[in-house]
């Protein structure tokens, strides 16, 4: 199996882990999900490296979204201070 | 697509986080599997090795002085070659017994001597054009889809004439003996894919150029002609 098929099954296989380990643990928050979506796709897609042809929009996308939920939480925890 | 509706299904209607979650990683992986390039090789590096290769048969013609132009010649064991005969005055009726010549560099047909030259054109690739393409088709998949050599091809036929316009050429050969026989790169890989389609030699009869588009006439051979 090439290189990349390879990266899309082990993006496939950490999205099912992290959905169905958060389900089981009957978590509700969709912050959780999306910052471990987030670090799992960075971690493998800095790992495999994989050629992409234009921008990574999912990436990008991603790390807007995490970003988002820092500046989020960061902002909480200086409201209850 | 399905992963965004699902996902705004799932929050909006089922109030599920789990299943917005999931709706959200099949976009993910949805926009991922859509940015990664089907081959695992880039086209350029492609193109640069092809490019490459043909240094080879520039310098095979220059050595054997080759004027003449080549004639591209039917599949023989899936591969397909250029019968490139060394008097320019040579008969084209030549061609067919070219044909069952010997599959060797240097050769004689009908006691004129010539070259068989063999073309960075793989067989896989040749064998990848489906018995029911047709010639444009097959053209473009090779020379547009796989190679990226260009950003589109036509072809016309008209009696035993065939014209290929190839636009947005991404080669240019500074190989001028390449040229003069087998016409440009992109040229040269569309008389392959012709004979391999048309399953009959080809004679390159003539080549234009003009910036990037290439307008190439061949002419298709009968066993009379």
């Amino acid at each position: 199996m090439d290189r990349q098929k390879l990266y899309i099954m082990t993006l496939v296989i950490v999205f099912s882990v992290v959905t169905i380990g958060l389900t089981v643990y009957n978590d509700q928050k969709l912050e959780e999900y999306l910052s471990l979506y987030s670090a799992g796709y960075f971690i493998i897609t800095a790992l495999y490296k994989p050629r992409k042809k234009r921008f990574d929009i999912a990436g990008a996308g991603l790390f807007l979204v995490l970003s988002c939920i820092v500046v989020i939480k960061i902002l909480d925890i200086l409201a209850t201070i | 697509v399905f992963g965004a509706l699902f996902a705004e299904y799932a929050f909006l209607m089922l109030l599920s986080v789990p299943l917005t979650a999931l709706g959200i990683s099949c976009v993910v992986l949805g926009v991922t599997t859509v940015l990664i390039p089907g081959s695992p090789i880039p086209a350029s590096n492609i193109r640069s090795m092809i490019k490459g290769s043909c240094i080879n048969i520039e310098a095979l013609l220059e050595e054997f002085d080759a004027e003449g132009r080549g004639v591209y010649l039917p599949p023989r064991d899936g591969k397909v070659f250029v019968y490139v005969p060394l008097e320019t005055s040579h008969s084209l009726s030549n061609v067919w017994q070219a044909m069952e010549a010997p599959t060797r560099v240097v050769t004689e047909v009908g006691g004129e001597p010539g070259l068989m030259v063999f073309l960075p054109l793989s067989d896989d690739m040749l064998s990848s054009i489906g018995g029911d393409m047709k010639a444009e088709e097959a053209l473009s998949d090779i020379l547009v889809k796989k190679l990226e050599f260009l950003e589109s091809v036509k072809e016309a036929e008209s009696g035993d004439k065939v014209v290929v316009r190839m636009s947005g050429s991404r080669v240019g050969t500074d190989l001028p003996r390449f040229k003069k026989v087998l016409g440009s790169l992109p040229t040269s890989i569309a008389g392959c894919v012709l004979a391999f389609v048309f399953n009959k030699p080809l004679a390159l009869i003539e080549e234009e150029a003009s910036g990037r588009v290439i307008t190439a006439t061949f002419e298709v051979q009968t066993k009379n002609g």
